[in-house]
């Protein structure tokens, strides 16, 4: 009887061992994927898609957060700086993982000859981590060519970075934030990039610094107001405009579009 | 300022500057024949506009992108036969560059308007060639002293 006991609790012994040593490895797995931006989600990126305004709308009084140039390394190669401020145009900074699925779309979409960016010269950078959390072979191998790559954890942290893919649109005149977040696919990320820049020109004519609008500008969004008004058959002269019961003689500005003062 | 270093070349990128440090193909990897090289050649390109994922030791593919207000500058590093030979006599990383250093006929890419300058040197055991374009010759009085806050943050091991 003594010897069934022992040999019982020996190998339930032998057994905790070997769902101890499964625990860790089964959690080592998990940790390894984690750095190199793989979900294990099937139906989403690792962050909640739309949101990139997230910055402008957390923005400090007056502004959008500070951007700060990248300092890191080409894959394959050697230190490099990229200067995202101090430049007179916008940078696309993408911050993608080499195993990560919805990297997947961005990668390919970037490769893609001429791809569309939002604004007047913009420039795309990708942003990859260190060689200590992800594979630089793989991310050497998926840098579309003609594509500017860095490597620099120090930028994902400098940006906040949640997870991949995230992408930070840098105003390189005004050295500031314009719009952050994440997104399922290029074409989603392309609109939401638009409306940040054109919040942006908004909030910058209402500073009194007036900029050329670049595509979707001001004036469109204007436009688009009066489309919206129209169609709620709110036009000219409408009561709903004048408060106080006294319609002016000429155009409004809820007419911009289509009258003018003569 | 941001500083970059590798391979005893050390280099402070002022804001609005870019730059990249990389090393030149070991040609023993491409010829059997050929010894390999004791230590990695290094490239430096440093500019003050927005630097092409593509271009040449010599800038060829980034000196055709930049402005009237351009500045390129490559420092290519050569094997170490060459230093002693009469091009590269001149020691030392150069101090300071005069506008009048800057022509046409020291460009790599001939593209109207730009200047360019070759300086040959060593350091140590070490020789290289420093080039430096700029996108405007009649320019040159402005942007040759600014290339010279770069040069004095460059040092050479």
């Amino acid at each position: 009887m003594t010897v069934v006991v022992v040999l019982l609790a020996v190998a339930v012994g032998v057994l905790a061992l070997i769902v101890f040593g499964l625990l860790r490895t089964h959690a080592e797995i998990l940790r390894a994927l984690d750095r190199a931006g793989i979900s294990l989600d099937d139906q989403a990126s690792d962050l909640p898609p739309g949101s990139v305004p997230d910055r402008a709308t957390e923005a400090a009084p007056g502004g959008h957060q500070t951007a700060r140039d990248i300092a890191g390394t080409v894959p394959a190669g050697g230190p490099t700086k990229v200067a995202v401020t101090g430049v007179p145009h916008h940078t696309l900074l993408a911050f993608l993982s080499s195993g990560c699925r919805t990297c997947k779309r961005f990668w390919e979409a970037f490769a893609e000859p001429g791809v569309d960016l939002p604004g007047d010269g913009t420039r795309l950078v990708i942003v990859g981590q260190d060689p200590a959390h992800d594979s630089e072979s793989a991310l050497a191998e998926l840098v579309p060519p003609g594509v500017k790559a860095v490597l620099s954890s120090a930028a994902w942290q400098d940006y906040d970075v949640p997870g991949s893919p995230y992408f930070a649109l840098v105003d390189g005149v005004d050295g500031r934030i314009v719009g952050a977040g994440s997104a399922l696919g290029w074409e989603q990320l392309r609109e939401l990039l638009q409306e940040a820049l054109d919040d942006a020109d908004l909030a910058r004519s209402t500073r009194g610094r007036v900029r050329p609008p670049a595509g979707r500008s001001g004036r469109s969004r204007a436009r688009r107001a009066d489309d919206a008004l129209r169609s709620a058959g709110v036009g000219p002269g409408h009561p709903s405009l004048y408060p106080g019961g006294s319609a002016p003689v000429h155009g409004n500005g809820a007419d911009s579009s289509d009258r003018r003062v003569e | 300022m941001t500083t970059l270093a590798a391979h005893g070349v050390s280099i402070d990128v002022p804001a609005g500057w870019e730059a990249e440090l990389s090393t030149q193909p070991d040609p023993s990897t491409l010829d059997e024949t050929v010894d390999p090289l004791p230590a990695p050649l290094v490239v430096l390109h440093a500019a003050n506009f927005s630097l092409p994922a593509e271009r040449d030791d010599y800038g060829a593919g980034a000196v055709e992108t930049m402005g009237r207000n351009g500045i390129f500058a490559a420092l290519v590093e050569f094997g170490a036969a060459s230093v002693g030979t009469m091009l590269f006599a001149a020691e030392g990383v150069p101090g300071r560059l005069t506008p009048d250093d800057f022509g046409s006929d020291q460009l790599n890419v001939a593209v109207p308007g730009h200047a360019g300058l070759q300086h040959f040197f060593h350091v140590g055991a070490r020789a290289f060639c420093l080039y430096v374009v700029i996108g405007s010759h009649s320019r040159r009085g402005v942007l040759v002293p600014e290339f010279n806050r770069v040069l004095s943050g460059l040092s050479i091991a």
